[in-house]
């Protein structure tokens, strides 16, 4: 058998890294910049592009998909080309992977501070940025598989098994959660409504945490770990028990976002159900990675590179035992719309994901440029900084989240809210906003040691060079004595389609019953679609991140049905392509504020938020004033919906403009006769005025008859 | 509580369906890497990522250290 010599590509590998560290710092910069907002709302400015509800999206994308998408690519870039003997597929692949995903990024934080949203969590990004995903993404697909194609190596490692796990996924993830039907250039609506729309989007969502916040990393974590403690994985059987229950499991989790809310009763449990259990496999992969120190332990008081990691594994650990503690219904009755999410959420981000990241950089950077860190004891206080910024973020978190959960359902003796005024609960928590900014600034500061110690040491440093090495080519045919299990195992293809068929039978249990059975969703006769004014108002919205801090669901508990109204049923939201239900409620439910104040009220607190709600944080949207109300658009924007099954007539799209027009004018005369003296008639506050004033109206009106034609 | 959540249909269907799906799909990864000859694939494949071919650097002791 001739040995083959060959060079791994070491110069892709530098760019990941590199691009980690900036869109590291940019995302966290603007998460802390968004948590001061919180703190203190003057910091918003008055400016739209820097409002939290427009950076918050940029917050998440550039954190998940910027930070730890090319930490991803730099890990898996350096370790599959050893891991498989082989240089990877194609340089050219390579390089217009590594472009093409900054290009996305750059896009992505141009487009989203514009407003440019399709408003579902982490896929905000709208359709010529998802179709550019989708190509980058398979271009990254093609250069793994064809490395695989053309390793050197007949055994495939499990790092290698997570990675494949993770390209499969996100793409079927992306590719359904992103069907739309584009308006504009800028502009497009789910093919999903309301109930549908959630559940695909939480699979989505969820998911996207489960395959490219954990998979990825679990895949790093089984090559980055042992080479670092230079011992073998503890346990490799119990590393294949921990990749095919995790893979199988997470898909199905997803509804454990949408506890109490309208979705179906057995999606519910479902998603309970799946998200206690996977607290097994996640278990067994953190025993796996922290029992691989076995023996190594004493170097761990020394070796900041394994403390990151060690600690990393913990916070694995913690989150995955706290989440599906929070999929419990009972605990979720309280956690959820809370800030307790958001310390969940985090202690996984800043723990597991960036302290992986950390140890990783750490631990490449002397083996590609060839020199040691230039300031080792540097290091050792980004892992304390890091660490107790983590411990003083998702505490505050904590404490905040409970105390406005428990604020929220608190009744007095005469069966009355203790806190009737949602403004009440917000107050109590800006101290703990105040300290949640620390905790991130701390971190940040780590992150910005991080950067300053990486480009000291490498500044002026030569590269090392693609190193040469050599293996023996790899037979292709397999000998008849062994078993089609071990020939699963090293053919990568046939791997991938099982991995395809675990990871797809959740999604299709829950998805396919849910899109087709008209039974899911019990129509409700009285309710209508919106007008061309409600309409362009429900686009401001979304434009403007409502949803971000408001949520458009209420779920059937006292204290809700006390506080908002009736709780909310899945027929209402019909004709919401994007559903608005929203995770967090920074600011009251909206579901049923249709009525509830007048005009004037909504044009004053757009205006000024604390001269209607005092003690309010939220920002002013006084651009909505000023800004006249496009509606170039009108026209498209109804026949796009009437595609998608919303039952406007021809004529009612014919005459968009005139009837959007016609309703501006009805509210712009309230305002008028309210004592509103500016010019309100052409301007976007009066679309989200007509929109706001809709909400949750509809089952309040007489039920249409079914063979009366609409009006 | 418990006789209710035990008794109803409905209730009971979601994770009735889950756990079975589960447990079939977790005894049969178990039987898969206790097949036999596993032993000997499984050493092997532990001890990839120690098999790079390239020894740059001094990886004896963790490079942040050095120095």
């Amino acid at each position: 058998m001739s040995t083959e010599t060959f060079r791994y590509d070491n110069a892709i590998v530098r760019k990941f890294l590199l691009a980690t560290i900036l869109w590291g710092a940019v995302g966290m910069l603007v998460g802390l910049y968004i948590a001061s907002e919180l703190a203190n709302w003057r910091l918003n400015l008055g400016i739209p592009y820097i409002t939290f509800s427009r950076l918050r999206p940029l917050h998440t994308n550039a954190v998940i998909f910027a930070f730890v998408g090319n930490c991803f690519f730099c890990g898996a870039y350096y370790s599959t080309q050893r891991l498989l003997k082989a240089r990877m597929f194609s340089d050219l692949l390579s390089n217009i992977h590594f472009w093409g995903w900054q290009l996305i990024i750059v896009g992505a934080a141009i487009t989203l501070p514009l407003g440019y949203t399709t408003s579902k969590e982490y896929a905000e990004l709208e359709w010529p940025l998802d179709i550019a995903i989708a190509v980058i993404w398979v271009i990254f697909a093609i250069n793994f598989f064809g490395t695989l194609i053309k390793r050197r190596e007949r055994h495939i490692y499990v790092a290698i098994w997570f990675y494949i796990a993770s390209i499969i996924t996100v793409a079927m993830l992306h590719i359904v959660n992103s069907l739309e039907i584009p308006v504009t250039l800028w502009k497009s609506y789910s093919i999903f409504a309301g109930v549908q729309d959630a559940l695909v989007q939480w699979w989505y969502g969820h998911n996207a945490v489960a395959f490219f916040l954990t998979t990825p990393i679990l895949g790093l974590m089984y090559y980055f770990v042992p080479k670092a403690a230079e011992r073998p994985v503890y346990s490799y059987r119990l590393s294949i028990v921990h990749f095919w229950s995790l893979v199988f499991l997470y898909i199905w989790a997803g509804p454990h976002h949408l506890l109490y809310t309208a979705l179906p009763d057995w999606l519910q449990i479902l998603g309970m159900a799946f998200s206690l259990m996977l607290i097994a496999p996640s278990w067994g992969g953190m025993i796996n990675g922290l029992l691989t120190l076995r023996g190594a332990w004493d170097r761990v008081r020394t070796d900041p590179i394994l403390k990151f990691f060690v600690v990393a594994i913990t916070f694995y650990g913690m989150a995955t035992f706290e989440g599906p503690m929070l999929a419990i219904r009972a605990v979720n009755g309280l956690s959820h719309y809370t800030d307790w999410t958001i310390g969940h959420v985090h202690s996984g981000a800043l723990g597991w994901n960036g302290f992986m990241a950390f140890g990783m950089i750490y631990w490449l950077v002397p083996r590609l440029w060839g020199r040691p860190m230039k300031y080792p004891r540097l290091v050792n206080t980004h892992f304390w900084l890091g660490t107790i910024g983590i411990v003083v973020y998702i505490v505050s978190m904590w404490v905040a989240g409970i105390t406005q959960g428990l604020m929220w359902r608190a009744f007095d003796s005469q069966g009355f809210l203790v806190y009737g005024n949602f403004t009440e609960t917000v107050v109590r928590l800006i101290p703990l906003y105040y300290i949640r900014a620390l905790g991130g600034l701390l971190y940040l500061i780590g992150m910005l040691m991080l950067a300053y110690n990486v480009l000291a040491t490498v500044r002026g440093a030569v590269p090392v060079p693609d190193e040469e090495a050599s293996a023996p080519a790899l037979e292709r045919t397999v000998a008849p004595d062994k078993t089609w299990s071990r020939r699963l195992e090293s053919h990568p293809l046939q791997f991938a389609f099982w991995t395809l068929i675990a990871v797809a039978i959740g999604g299709l249990v829950e998805l396919v019953p849910m899109v087709m059975a008209k039974s899911n969703v019990p129509v409700i006769s009285s309710v209508q679609p919106y007008t061309p004014l409600e309409l362009e108002g429900r686009d401001i919205y979304i434009r403007e991140g409502c949803y971000l801090c408001h949520s458009q669901m209420i779920r059937p508990f006292r204290a809700e049905t006390e506080r908002y109204g009736p709780y909310s049923k899945a027929g209402e939201f019909i004709y919401d392509h994007p559903f608005q239900w929203g995770s967090k409620r920074i600011g009251p439910d909206l579901q049923r504020v249709g009525g509830k104040y007048p005009d004037l009220w909504h044009y004053r607190h757009m205006e000024d938020p604390r001269s209607t709600s005092p003690g309010s944080i939220m920002p002013s949207f006084k651009w909505l004033l000023t800004d006249k109300l496009d509606t170039s658009e009108t026209v498209a924007k109804l026949k796009a919906m009437r595609t998608l099954g919303v039952p406007y007539t021809p004529e009612e799209v014919d005459n968009g403009v005139k009837d959007l027009k016609a309703q501006a004018h009805q509210i712009s005369e309230v305002l008028k006769q309210s004592g509103v003296k500016e010019e309100t008639e052409d301007r976007e506050i009066v679309a989200v005025i007509a929109y706001l004033q809709r909400l949750g109206t509809d089952i309040k009106k007489a039920p249409v008859a079914a063979t009366e034609p609409r009006k | 509580m418990i006789k209710e959540w035990l008794t109803d249909q409905g209730l009971m269907l979601g994770p009735g369906v889950a756990l079975g799906l589960f447990l079939v799909f977790f005894i049969g990864v178990l039987f898969w890497i206790y097949r036999p000859g596993s032993n000997r694939i499984y050493e092997r494949e532990a001890q990839l990522p120690f098999e790079d071919g390239v020894r740059h650097g001094a990886l004896s002791a963790s490079p942040a250290q050095e120095d």
